[in-house]
């Protein structure tokens, strides 16, 4: 029995997440994220004073166009939501999770890679979420010495909860892991 | 003659950049974000105003420009944050405060700066990146926000490459290497050597190079 934090859910897929392991018999909080620029880090109270597993789970859509239309209002919306608070909140819980030895795991999306095309003009998701990559395997690094584990799954459309549990459990410390674990460079 | 518009070009790599394209014989619009900074380029460039976090800048200067074909646009522009500061103390202030200049400002200025790249023969649009941006090759950590912007930066490159390829713009990244300048406290090589480096690369650039990431040496940095 272990303590898992879903953070992200206001989206399907954390949903589904915080149902799957709760009926898999493990204490579940769930956190929504913040929307607002500067972002305000999720309540962390009911986190609990160790946590097993926390996972970072987005399903927020961006607009896709060309470059000229990407505002710096929208950049900084997408730099609050998908990189900075995603960290800011991985490094608040850093001591719960260090109880525990346990991992923090980022959802992403293969799309957010350098080697994946962008017919769309995704500047304002892909962008944002390659740094927070970046600042996953940062926090990787620096965290070796605490036993946190950070990890990184490329998360497919309608991906079954208990698949990704099983990917999110078998991925590699800070490496980036399709769901059916392989690794798949940044 | 080649011409260019160097963003950033009043000291460091950005003011070599000045000194060499001169010498090849380039045409050179150099911007500074005040009037010291102005004051300190060659007489031999047409200088501008323009502070590449502030979106109004951009957009004087785009209309300063108006029909001037640029075979070049280099955002040279860039900080490196609080590279001291631990996770933990890393403010949205200070994430925002590095992306704006590092991420969004290049963006921001090259997309306002496409037309005069069209009028020009070479169309290349390029921007600075670094080996901090490389994720593979992070195995200390640190200087957070400074590797996050210029990931992001890598990001957004691929995406324009993407789109303006149709327009034969050639997008590429280049990384200069550890360079003595302000934001290495003047440690690392001379600052000659990596600009020199950097424009034989920008020399060799083709349409089907639109995307890469390459170094003062050459070598493309790793993802």
């Amino acid at each position: 029995m272990s303590h898992v934090a879903i953070i992200g859910n206001e989206s399907k897929l954390g949903r589904q997440l915080a149902a799957h392991y709760a009926a898999a018999g493990h204490t579940v909080s769930e956190l929504p994220l913040a929307t607002a620029t500067p972002p305000a880090p999720p309540d962390l109270a009911a986190a609990g004073e160790s946590i097993d597993l926390a996972i970072f789970v987005d399903g927020f859509v961006a607009a896709a166009g060309p470059a000229a239309t990407a505002t710096r209002a929208e950049l900084r919306r997408a730099l609050a939501r998908l990189t900075f608070l995603p960290f800011e909140t991985a490094v608040r819980l850093h001591p719960a999770l260090a109880k525990s030895r346990g991992r923090a795991a980022l959802l992403s999306r293969r799309e957010a890679t350098m080697t994946a095309g962008d017919p769309l003009g995704r500047y304002l998701d892909r962008p944002f979420r390659a740094a927070a990559h970046a600042l996953w395997r940062c926090l990787a690094v620096e965290w070796r010495g605490s036993g946190v584990e950070c990890v990184l799954v490329a998360v497919p459309p309608d991906v079954d909860a208990a698949d990704l549990a099983v990917a999110i459990e078998r991925a590699p410390n800070g490496e980036l892991v399709d769901i059916d674990g392989t690794s798949i460079g940044w | 003659m080649s011409s260019i518009l160097i963003a950033g070009a009043n000291r460091g790599i950005g003011r070599e950049f000045v000194t060499q394209l001169l010498a090849a014989g380039w045409d050179v619009h150099a911007t500074a974000r005040d009037d010291q900074g102005l004051a300190a380029l060659p007489a031999s460039v047409t200088g501008h105003r323009l502070d590449i976090a502030d979106d109004g800048s951009i957009e004087a200067l785009a209309a300063e420009l108006a029909g001037v074909a640029l075979d070049a646009v280099l955002a040279n522009a860039g900080i490196s944050g609080d590279v001291s500061l631990p996770a933990a103390a890393i403010s949205w202030d200070e994430m925002a405060r590095v992306f704006e200049t590092n991420t969004f400002g290049p963006l921001r200025l090259l997309a306002a700066l496409k037309p005069q790249l069209l009028l020009g023969q070479r169309r290349l649009a390029l921007g600075m990146s670094s080996l901090m941006s490389s994720i593979s090759s992070n195995d200390w950590g640190t200087q957070h926000a400074y590797r996050a912007s210029k990931t992001a930066l890598n990001a957004m490159w691929r995406s324009l490459a993407d789109e303006w390829r149709g327009d034969g713009i050639t997008c590429v990244l280049l990384r200069p290497g550890f360079v003595k300048t302000d934001m290495t406290n003047n440690q690392g090589m001379e600052v000659d050597v990596s600009v020199s480096g950097m424009l034989k690369v920008i020399e060799g650039l083709h349409l089907v190079d639109s995307g890469r990431v390459i170094g003062f040496d050459g070598l493309d940095v790793p993802w």
